[in-house]
């Protein structure tokens, strides 16, 4: 008569954890054993980073909290996936950017059926008044960054806000370093354009 | 206030090279301030998160089934409650429509008057 075997799961380990300290890999790979409160403890850790892309993104925006909860979400899911070659920070960067730009598409296409004049920023226009008179230099960058096209946003976001270098920025957009660098060097310009029409 | 934008306008002037990464990097922040300064999140996300994700859990596929059996049965269960719904609709319209739910009621039939069989019938037969 066969003997029944319990079935007993090895404990999932990253393949390289070169890039995670110590504590967060720990974290990780309890999460990844199916330990809540150490997922828990990951999105208190990187909630802030992550609103604060998601926002740069989209602006200030209601989805900004919907969009930042599917990044955790989506990376719950793929957690076995993640075998730790980048930091996690950047890793869950790259999910935020990544949806963010599915937000943006999604709100065009919307934009495309809803088609109003009122509604419309191009870019280009000039920034109102009231827009200018924003106290907080870091605004203003919003506020700009808000009328530029995707691509320039993703890299302006990364870059100025997050505080990213182009290597990091490169390596979470994946797109080549040359890429980076004309692409913030075109959109710098850009928003330099924008937020230079501001009246005093 | 005005220096710092004008600060700006000049930091967005200079061209971007490998080499004045770090040295613009530092520049901008120093003018901007800390990336983590700003919370744009509502006050209980972690616990949004952690609901959401429990919530699905419910609705996750069987991982390890290679058995069709239990994949019709997760695909049954996702329409399962928006097809019952569609039947009952439909029966309470032909309720309230025909009084009658009988089989020619639900196939529209209950309309459908001896006459114009016989007529038709009657077509059919004079060829």
């Amino acid at each position: 008569m066969p003997v029944a075997i319990p079935l007993q799961l090895a404990p999932i380990q990253l393949l390289n954890p070169t890039m995670l300290p110590n504590e967060e890999t720990t974290m990780l790979q309890k999460a990844m054993n199916g330990n809540q409160s150490a997922f828990r403890q990951i999105v208190d850790l990187h909630q802030r980073h992550i609103g604060a892309t998601v926002r740069g993104m989209l602006g200030n925006d209601i989805a900004v909290d919907d969009v930042a909860q599917e990044t955790f979400i989506r990376f719950y899911k793929s957690m076995q996936n993640f075998k730790g070659q980048a930091s996690l920070k950047t890793y869950l960067t790259r999910i935020a950017i990544n949806l963010s730009l599915n937000e943006l598409k999604k709100r065009k296409r919307q934009q495309q059926i809803f088609r109003s004049s009122e509604t419309i920023t191009n870019y280009g226009e000039n920034m109102t008044k009231d827009e200018g008179k924003q106290s907080d230099i870091r605004e203003i960058i919003h506020k700009g960054i808000e009328r530029l096209d995707d691509k320039f946003k993703s890299v302006l976001v990364l870059r100025m806000l997050q505080g990213y270098s182009t290597k990091e920025t490169a390596e979470i957009l994946d797109i080549p370093l040359g890429t980076v660098l004309s692409r913030l060097n075109t959109a710098q310009k850009k928003l330099k354009e924008i937020i230079g029409t501001r009246d005093g | 206030m005005d220096q710092d934008y004008q600060k700006l306008l000049n930091l967005l002037d200079t061209d971007l090279t490998e080499s004045n990464d770090k040295e613009q990097l530092q520049q901008f922040q120093e003018l901007i301030g800390s990336p983590s300064k700003v919370t744009p999140l509502s006050i209980d996300f972690t616990d949004k998160v952690m609901n959401r994700i429990e919530d699905e859990k419910g609705e996750v596929a069987p991982k390890d089934s290679g058995e069709l059996m239990s994949k019709i049965v997760y695909m049954f269960q996702r329409v399962a409650l928006s097809g019952a719904a569609a039947i009952l609709l439909l029966v309470a319209y032909t309720w309230v429509n025909d009084g009658s739910i009988s089989p020619d009621a639900l196939l529209g039939l209950s309309y459908l008057e001896n006459t114009s069989l016989d007529f038709s019938a009657a077509f059919n037969n004079s060829f």
